[in-house]
């Protein structure tokens, strides 16, 4: 029955699954009854739902009985709404959304309008997935038959993608009003002939210092007054030729952020056409470039201030350019100082072709390599060689090869700076040298060095230092060192170290034992060396081994200790020997003398005349002895007495001695001729027995029958003037003269006069002991004075004695 | 004032000059008391045991046993009583230092024993007269040397 009932109602006769399901359905239990109930109208109006491939859905009846065709099936999504809401009263069906769709229901039910709701976001189940829907849906009221609201009429249409494609629009226009607005170009854009902005981005409002809302809007000039001058031609010519118009860098003055500046901008003032028709306005873009521009021209400015610098600097430069090192300039220390040669030769030449000499030396590959890098390269106390026009010379430089660049980064030419200082190395050659000479010298004269921190106490020694004080050589801490010293030696190295610290220098011998048990002398010096304060911070010095010239200077002491005893002892026996001659010799001489004399005179009578004749031959021989033993005494007191220098008038001494000699003098006749025979510090006795042998020599020598004259001068005189080799030139000196007439000698003997016993003529001739003028030499000697003879047999002699003042 | 000699007294060891001083006084036209003492030590016992009768002069030889001419002038010149005494050296040696040094310390003559009798006569002679001048005035230094 069923079937056949189906079958007799057309407007569920379609193949959908809905028609199938509403077909099927025993709609008896429902508020709308069997289908055959059903009224026509609900059949129009359920046979159009399922046959329409929009989306729809209808309420029935006072219960609002849900119905709902196959296209708005996927609404009801994962739901278990489908089917079984199919014949369900609305508020059953619907109880989650109710509140919002009861009022919607109700006013259309009520008679009111359809309702129109547009784009509504309803995600449904489909593809597989729950996708966000756009619906565009009304509710719309269907009649009964009566002609009364018997139900509603849901009618859905997808727009999700006219949604999305209107979404897009927005997005996309959004972005570019974003972009315009945020981008970093000032943009605006003004219309008309009074250019008045219809937009204005942030980056513009900033440039021109306004606030959108009284920029945007309103006359251009009205808003910046001061860019009408500059602006107005620019962009009238824009509007009439619809042309655009390009500028760099143009100057404006503009009232911005409190103040009147001068601001430089790029500009495109761009024709705007409206449809591509007639200009409308003008897009604007400006970028400014104030910045940039006052940077270039500070560029500029310090570019020549850095060549100005260049120029003036004391410190060698040049500028090489280009890959084959074109001298762009150089200054003048540079020409003068390293070059040595005249600007004219070198400026806009290659460098390599002034310089050949570098060609050879590393600098070419290191200038290659700055150019080639653009990393710059410095070396210090590099050795050159540069040919100058004063010849070659060999420098040493600290030098600099600094990159020039472009402003595209290239590296276009190099910034060479050179500092010359070849005499500090040069200097420090020297030092090097002579420490290692000394080095040489410390080594060569077995020296140890040491250094003494006065702070810590800490001792350095060298390698041999350590050996010398015994240490093996291996490096020991300053106690040990002093337990290696001599403990008797304590004291003379405490005391020595007081010293030092008061005259700042070191000195001391003492003795170090050394493992293997030996002693050594070593000999110690230091010097302190102090800090700015002047407080002592340290010192430096020496040891050395002085073991064995301590053993000889020992030994040679113990000799020298030794001779002068034996020479004390021979002093002694000397005097002895003097008191013998003058006191123990003289005596039994003296008594023959006497006990002759006296028996002469007592026994003249009895004796004959040879007899006589004898006892006068013996008295003439003791004579003679005493006269040797008191000149021989004479001698030797010369040589040992003491030597008294005082002031004495010769003049006075050679009366004294005149007295003395009365009695020879009267005897020969002789006559003594003196001069003013001056004052000079002397010895008085010895100048007096000086003067006594002379004289005496002169009257012992006189001719036979001749009177004897005795010519004494004196005369103080410059070396120099004396003609004598053995004077000093620049001393003076005390010239005295004894000349006689006496039987003089032979030249050839003139040395030979002065010796001891050395007589130039017999004993019975002329007496004469032989000692007296040995005697004279040796006071002259006594006196720093030289002697000599001149004479000639028969014309007489002279002594000439020159003594030093 | 001058002072007469009358007592002359001489310290030698030397028996041949004490022979021949006593010899030579004796042949001057003199009227002396002439003693005389063999050393330095005898000379001071004797000088010590005159109290107040001291000679008028003294010769004294400086090379003397046990006690020397040097060592006896040092003690009679530092004697209360001694002092006054005029010592005349007399002497075989002469050297300028030892002769200063005597002068110095006191002694009135320095005489060097001659070699000759008639000489030894002539200088004791002087000698004595130039004392009894001098009246105790010590003599310069040229005249303190009568015969060398």
């Amino acid at each position: 029955m069923c079937a056949k009932s189906v079958n007799n109602f057309q407007f569920l006769s379609g193949s959908g699954e809905m028609a199938t399901l509403t077909r099927k359905k025993d709609w008896s239990g429902t508020p709308v009854g069997p289908i055959e109930t059903w009224p026509q109208s609900l059949r129009t109006t359920i046979g159009i739902i399922l046959s329409s491939k929009f989306p729809m859905f209808l309420w029935w009846g006072p219960e609002l009985t849900c119905f709902y065709n196959d296209a708005y099936r996927p609404s009801l999504g994962q739901q278990d709404k489908h089917p079984s809401i199919l014949g369900m009263p609305a508020k059953e069906a619907w109880p989650e959304i109710w509140d919002t769709i009861s009022p919607l229901i109700n006013q259309v039910l009520a008679g009111g309008e359809a309702t129109w709701s547009a784009d509504q976001l309803i995600p449904i189940y489909r593809n597989g997935r729950l996708e966000d829907v756009y619906w565009t849906f009304s509710y719309s009221p269907v009649n009964d038959e009566n002609g009364k609201v018997a139900g509603v009429l849901v009618i859905c249409n997808e727009t999700t993608e006219a949604v999305a494609n209107r979404r897009k629009l927005e997005e996309s226009e959004r972005r570019f009003r974003n972009i315009v607005k945020q981008a970093p170009l000032g943009i605006t854009i003004l219309q008309g002939k009074d250019f008045i902005p219809l937009m204005a981005n942030d980056t513009y409002l900033q440039l021109v210092d306004k606030r959108e809302e009284d920029f945007v809007g309103r006359p251009l000039f009205q808003s910046l007054p001061e860019v009408r001058d500059v602006v107005e031609p620019l962009l009238n010519g824009v509007l009439d030729t619809g042309t655009p118009f390009y500028a760099t860098e143009l100057p404006v003055i503009l009232n911005r952020y409190g103040k009147k500046e001068a601001a430089s901008f790029n500009l495109v003032y761009h024709p705007y056409r409206e449809d591509g028709g007639t200009v409308e306005g003008i897009i604007v873009v400006a970028t400014e470039v104030t910045e940039s521009v006052k940077a270039r021209h500070k560029l500029t400015e310090s570019e020549m201030q850095f060549r100005s610098m260049v120029m003036q600097s004391p410190i060698p430069m040049t500028i090489f350019r280009g890959p084959d090192h074109v001298i762009e300039m150089a200054n003048t220390a540079m020409f003068e100082k390293i070059w040595r040669k005249k600007e004219s030769e070198i400026i806009g030449r290659r460098a390599l072709d002034v310089f050949p000499e570098l060609v050879e030396q590393k600098y070419p590959e290191l200038l290659r390599k700055v150019l080639t890098t653009g990393k710059a390269h410095q070396e210090l106390e590099s050795a050159a060689i540069v040919a100058g026009n004063d010849g070659v010379k060999k420098f040493y430089l600290d030098f600099e090869y600094a990159p020039l660049f472009e402003s595209d980064g290239s590296v276009s030419g190099i910034m060479i700076t050179v500092n010359d200082v070849t005499e500090r190395v040069a200097a420090r050659n020297r030092i090097k040298e002579n420490e290692e000479r000394l080095a040489v010298i410390i080594e060569d004269s077995e020296l140890g060095t040491w250094e003494l921190d006065m702070l810590t106490q800490e001792v350095v020694l060298s390698e041999r230092g350590l050996k010398i004080l015994g240490t093996d050589g291996k490096p020991a801490m300053r106690s040990e060192l002093l337990q290696h010293l001599h403990p008797d030696d304590l004291e003379v190295r405490a005391e020595a170290f007081r010293k030092a610290m008061e005259t700042g220098r070191l000195y001391y011998e003492s003795r170090f034992l050394w493992n293997d048990g030996s002693e050594h002398w070593v000999e110690s010096k230091g010097k302190m060396l102090y800090d700015n304060a002047g407080k002592p911070v340290k010192m430096i010095g020496t040891v050395r081994d002085v073991t064995e010239q301590k053993s000889f200077a020992r030994e040679l002491e113990r000799q020298v200790q030794q001779r002068t005893t034996e020479l004390e002892k021979m002093n002694a026996e000397l005097k002895s020997f003097a008191y013998v001659s003058s006191h123990d010799l003289q005596e039994p001489l003296r008594k023959i003398q006497t006990f002759i004399s006296r028996i002469l005179e007592r026994e003249e009578q009895n004796l004959s005349d040879s007899g006589k004749d004898s006892f006068r031959r013996i008295q003439s021989a003791a004579k003679r002895m005493q006269t040797l033993i008191e000149d021989l005494l004479t001698y030797s007191r010369t040589n040992t007495a003491e030597r008294r220098f005082e002031t004495a008038d010769i003049n006075k001494l050679l009366a004294q001695v005149k007295t003395d000699m009365h009695e020879e003098i009267l005897n020969s006749g002789a006559v003594i001729h003196a001069g003013d025979l001056l004052q000079i510090e002397t010895i008085p006795f010895q100048f007096k027995q000086m003067l006594h042998n002379l004289i005496g020599n002169s009257i012992k020598f006189a001719i036979e029958g001749v009177t004897p004259h005795i010519t004494i001068s004196a005369r103080i005189a410059l070396g120099s003037s004396l003609a004598i080799p053995q004077l000093a030139h620049d001393k003076k000196y005390y010239h005295l003269s004894v000349k006689d007439n006496g039987i003089g000698f032979d030249m050839q003997y003139r040395d030979k006069i002065f010796e001891v016993f050395q007589r130039l003529h017999g004993k019975s001739e002329y007496k004469g002991t032989g000692i007296g003028l040995a005697i004279v030499k040796k006071i002259v000697e006594n006196h720093a004075g030289i002697i000599t003879a001149a004479g000639e047999p028969d014309k007489g002699a002279t002594f000439d004695i020159y003594i030093p003042i | 004032m001058k002072r007469e000699i009358s007592n002359v007294l001489l310290a030698d060891d030397d028996e041949d000059d004490r022979m021949l001083f006593a010899e030579a006084v004796a042949e001057l036209p003199l009227n002396l008391k002439f003693t005389t003492v063999n050393d330095g030590e005898a000379l001071m016992r004797f000088l010590v045991q005159c109290n107040g009768a001291l000679p008028c002069v003294l010769f004294m030889d400086l090379n003397m046993p046990r006690k020397n001419g040097f060592e006896c002038l040092k003690e009679i010149k530092r004697h209360e009583h001694l002092k006054q005494l005029s010592v005349v050296i007399y002497s075989t040696s002469y050297e300028t230092g030892i002769v200063d040094q005597l002068r110095q310390e006191g002694a009135q003559y320095y005489l060097r024993k001659p070699s000759q009798f008639e000489q030894l006569k002539q200088v004791i002679y002087d000698t004595l007269t130039q004392i009894e001048k001098s009246d105790g005035v010590a003599p310069t230094s040229e005249n303190f040397v009568i015969y060398s």
